[in-house]
């Protein structure tokens, strides 16, 4: 009887289990009748017992020889004991090693976000991101910008052309924006007139407007001196350079930035070491696989 | 000297105990990888690795069956040099004569395996029994020659080969269904000899 494709192949677990008394008592009832109402199943498990029998019935074999170990062998299986398994961790460890280096800089490289404002790179520059500030930081610096001599209170300023048809007023209005730029030691300014940049300064500073009225005034009283300018020129010191953007400090806090973005640059850890690690596990590795393989 | 002792004895670097223990079942472990293997020399090989690895491995042993563990690193073992067998496949040599003619069938080049034939006609069951056992996939051997052959309970198996009792259970079960379907081709050549010789191994085992 052909009873393979009739009995699925949980019955035939059962039936395995059944034969070798594994079932318990209320499966073993179960299966006992189910075994009675199945002719499939019935000679399933003859032709099961059959097999099982023969197969234990098998000759044992005897041994070729013992299989003791001598002292020399013994010495030399403790001998192999701690290589094997050393090599194969150095060299996992070091490929782990490798693996974490060349994926956080591949995440950093890939994944970083662009940095905040509120970093101190950042704050030293006009834009946030430190790449495009730098480069144009870079520009900047490579053209330097030349202030000539370009009077010193009417000149700078836009005011000066506020003051339609009056020289003074122009002045005056010119001074609120024109002064910050220019270095003390350069500036054309004669020394009396400091005092009355400041005085002048100040209503513009809280939003009042200095009227021509109030600088013809104040003229009139001697508290500035203000050579005659045409158009804000002196002509003794046209050409001559008053100051050089952009001064000392900005290109410092340029060098600075540079500095931060090339080491932001440069790797986190350094190729030899890389280099070194990646030898060290194709080392170990090979190592332990020939001990295996020796084995 | 009690096993437990001697297991004690040898976990502490005494070889004649170490040495003791592999004369008790060494046998038991040369016939499950023979039953594996299929070939004396591979069986023999296969146990030898076992015994050194266990001598190794000693230290890791945790109570339980020592027979199971020392089955779980035979077992282990055979895997190894059934593995290494894969690696070094035979490569076929096809001879050829002065005139450059493949020699179709020299002596040296004939298969000595027993065929269906032979298997018959030498000691009838065992062949038959060992030539469908090679057939079988490797994890389906191993489970049928631990249950059948060395004759240990479920549990054990699932401990040796390192598989939950359920896998045990359904690979046994399709084990045996592929057995029984190659040893019919056997049966019909043979067909009231195969239970009657079973009969008489079993009256000779007992």
């Amino acid at each position: 009887m052909n009873w393979q494709a009739e009995i699925s192949e949980k019955d035939m677990t059962l039936l395995c289990e059944y034969l070798d008394d594994t079932l318990s008592i209320k499966d073993r009832a179960k299966f006992e009748t189910r075994l009675q109402q199945s002719p499939e199943l019935t000679q399933a498990l003859e032709d099961m017992t059959a097999l099982k029998r023969s197969m234990r019935s098998l000759p044992c074999k005897p041994v070729p020889h013992h299989f003791t170990l001598t002292r020399s062998e013994a010495e030399k299986a403790r001998r192999g004991l701690f290589m094997l398994p050393t090599f194969g961790w150095a060299s996992v460890v070091s490929m782990i090693l490798l693996a974490v280096i060349f994926g956080s800089e591949f995440i950093f490289t890939n994944f970083s976000v662009p940095q905040t404002p509120a970093e101190p790179v950042a704050m030293m520059l006009p834009d946030a991101a430190p790449e495009s500030a730098l480069r144009q930081a870079e520009e900047e610096s490579s053209q330097p910008v030349y202030l000539l001599n370009w009077a010193s209170v009417g000149g700078k300023g836009g005011g000066g052309a506020g003051g339609s048809g009056l020289p003074v007023g122009g002045m005056a209005y010119g001074m609120g924006g024109g002064l910050t730029e220019i270095a003390p030691e350069d500036a054309v300014v004669a020394e009396p007139e400091q005092p009355a940049e400041l005085t002048l300064t100040e209503p513009m500073q809280t939003g009042g407007v200095v009227e021509p009225t109030e600088v013809a005034s104040m003229l009139s009283e001697d508290k500035i001196t203000v050579e005659p300018l045409i158009f804000g020129v002196r002509e003794d010191q046209l050409g001559q350079v008053i100051t050089i953007e952009p001064v000392q400090s900005e290109i410092s806090a340029v060098v600075a930035a540079q500095e931060v973005v090339e080491s932001e640059k440069e790797p986190i850890i350094p190729t030899n070491v890389k280099w070194i690690l990646a030898g060290l596990a194709a080392a170990f590795g090979l190592i332990w696989l020939l001990l295996k393989l020796k084995r | 000297m009690e096993e437990t002792e001697l297991i004690t004895r040898a976990v502490d670097g005494d070889l004649d105990a170490f040495n003791q223990l592999v004369l008790q079942h060494q046998e038991v472990a040369y016939n499950v990888a023979y039953r594996i293997m299929a070939d004396e020399n591979a069986a023999a090989d296969a146990t030898q690795d076992a015994v050194i690895s266990m001598y190794r491995k000693l230290d890791t042993y945790r109570g339980g069956s020592f027979k199971s563990w020392f089955l779980r690193i035979v077992t282990n073992a055979c895997y190894d040099e059934l593995r290494r067998q894969r690696r070094r496949p035979t490569i076929p040599i096809e001879p050829e004569t002065n005139e450059g003619e493949l020699v179709e069938s020299p002596e040296w080049l004939e298969d000595k395996s027993a065929g269906p034939e032979d298997v018959l006609g030498t000691s009838e069951i065992e062949n038959a029994i060992q030539h469908c056992l090679s057939g079988l996939d490797q994890k389906f051997r191993i489970v049928i020659t631990l249950v059948d052959v060395s004759g240990e309970d479920y549990e054990a198996v699932a401990r040796i080969i390192g598989t939950p009792i359920g896998t045990v259970k359904s690979r046994l079960a399709r084990a045996r269904l592929k057995m029984q379907q190659c040893l019919q081709g056997f049966r019909e050549l043979l067909p009231d000899q195969f239970r009657h010789i079973t009969e008489e191994h079993d009256e000779l085992a007992s």
